[in-house]
């Protein structure tokens, strides 16, 4: 009984060494999941437009686009296209309509330069400036 | 000798236990997958909210009674407006006012409503007389809400939240900065996702961008409910004909429940609702409605067919120029490759009407 108990403990210790051993690439990929989906980054901007609506005037915030192939459009709504394995992945999210304006405002990503959106409060209208660098 | 062929078996089991063993580990490590999951609804809710609270209010999260009556009751979304979820919201005071005798209650009762409205100190609680009604607890009720297509409710996912706010009205009485009450009040608020929403914010999207918008129309099943089937064509070229039921690309006899589609209401026409016809060809409404800016034209007859098909389709909002609104005649013309280029609304267009039409997915 003892001997199966041992095989069994040490078939578990190397289960668990090669898991953990997996478990830094896996959480890798899911952050690369993370920064490819153009759902999230869709989402995320259309919730910084949504709380600076009812943000107080001159709030900024700033948002860090991925290195990557990719495209944001602001108008009626959110569009985000992010090139991604070969294909483009393509999602929009909404944006609350209220008294506010929001600036109609295109930027593209870049694979090695690192770009930004300034999104600033100003009076009842919301403006975008990009960054670079 | 008898032990060693036991031996043998033993150790093979022991062999293979630990084998499942192993691979039952790994096979649960592999199994397990990442799933990003977004809750836009709750997201949604949280957002308008915010919104609400600073668009709606004389201050934050300080409501205007008066605007509140204006909208009490009815399904204008105010204030602010998401354009693939609908909301409504119930605002309700928190605390009944307690009272010794009917004057008591007018002033509350007055600045809650207006000066004629009726009030009464029962069982010592104050009571105000609206819509016919006597209420302990004044409340306000406005937005989407689903509705039903004859007997079928329409269902969809929903998320709500509950906040904490005050309603104001300047006091008739007195004046001056500091002469206001406010009364603290909660916000319910509940945030849908219908084919109805999405539907009208496709087309207000494709109005106002000039672009075309699409998205995955995986037939809801009350839809389908409504038809009896996951398929369905609009209005015919001529008020004598109807068609119904349509199963692939052919339609069979007409049912009872044809022509179902989004229009405007025309007996209010900020509101776009789903409307079908009977076997008669009479338009009948619905009560699943959902204010739509009066100014986007969508859907005029004769080009306002739907193919619902039996299997989920991309469903596409497309602008059309204003010069070719009223020159269609088109029969069946629900597939998005029957909308000819050149009718297309491109950035320097005017738009004078959105067509919904259907598309295989790919």
């Amino acid at each position: 009984m003892m001997e199966v108990l041992q095989w069994a403990l040490l078939s578990l210790v190397v289960v668990v060494i090669v898991m953990i051993g997996l478990l830094t690439p896996w959480t890798d990929l899911v952050n690369e999941a993370i920064r490819t989906s153009a759902q999230i980054h869709a989402t995320q901007i259309a919730g910084i437009i949504n709380l600076l609506q009812s943000s107080p005037d001159k709030t900024t915030h700033s948002y860090i686009l991925p290195n990557a192939e990719c495209n944001v459009t602001i108008g009626e709504n959110i569009l985000f296209r992010i090139k991604n394995a070969g294909k483009y992945d393509r999602a929009s999210a909404e944006i609350i309509k209220t008294n506010i304006t929001v600036q109609k405002f295109y930027t593209e990503c870049n694979d090695t330069i690192s770009k930004g959106i300034l999104f600033i409060r100003e009076g009842n209208e919301i403006k975008m400036i990009e960054q670079v660098g | 000798m008898s032990l060693l062929p036991f031996q043998s078996i033993f150790t093979l089991l022991r062999l293979l236990a630990v084998t499942l063993l192993v691979i039952a580990v790994f096979w649960l490590f592999v199994q397990s997958k990442a799933e990003l999951k977004l809750n836009e609804l709750e997201l949604a809710v949280s957002d308008l909210a915010e919104d609400l609270s600073t668009h709606g209010t004389v201050r934050n999260a300080v409501f205007d009674a008066e605007e509140l009556n204006a909208v009490d009751n009815t399904i204008q979304e105010p204030f602010a407006r998401h354009c693939s979820f609908g909301y409504d919201a119930k605002i309700e005071v928190q605390k009944k006012q307690q009272c010794s005798d009917d004057n008591q209650c007018q002033s509350y009762c007055n600045l809650i409503y207006d000066s004629s409205t009726e009030y009464r100190c029962n069982d010592n609680v104050c009571e105000c007389k609206n819509d016919d009604k006597w209420t302990k607890k004044p409340s306000w009720s406005f937005g989407y809400s689903p509705g039903k297509l004859q007997n079928i409710q329409v269902e969809g996912p929903s998320a709500d939240g509950k906040y904490p706010i005050a309603v104001f009205k300047p006091h008739p009485l007195r004046s001056g900065d500091y002469d206001n009450d406010a009364i603290p009040a909660t916000l319910v608020l509940r945030v849908h996702d219908t084919w109805l929403t999405r539907a009208t914010c496709m087309i207000e999207n494709a109005y106002k961008s000039k672009q075309i918008q699409e998205e995955i129309f995986d037939c809801p099943d009350y839809l389908s409910e409504f038809y009896g089937g996951c398929g369905g064509a609009l209005e015919a070229p001529g008020s004598d004909q109807v068609w119904c039921s349509y199963s692939g690309t052919q339609y069979m006899t007409p049912s009872g429940r044809c022509g179902l589609t989004i229009k405007r209401n025309s007996t209010n026409p900020d509101d776009a609702c789903i409307f079908y016809k009977n076997i008669r060809g009479e338009e009948k409404y619905t009560t699943e409605c959902r204010t739509l800016d009066a100014n986007i034209e969508f859907y005029k007859a004769y080009n306002s067919m739907i193919y619902l098909g039996n299997e989920a389709k991309i469903i596409k909002a497309v602008p059309i120029k204003s010069a070719y609104v009223n020159s269609q005649q088109d029969p069946i013309n629900f597939r998005c490759d029957n909308i000819p280029a050149n009718q297309i609304a491109g950035e320097n267009d005017d738009v004078g009407t959105v067509r919904l039409c259907f598309e295989d997915i790919p």
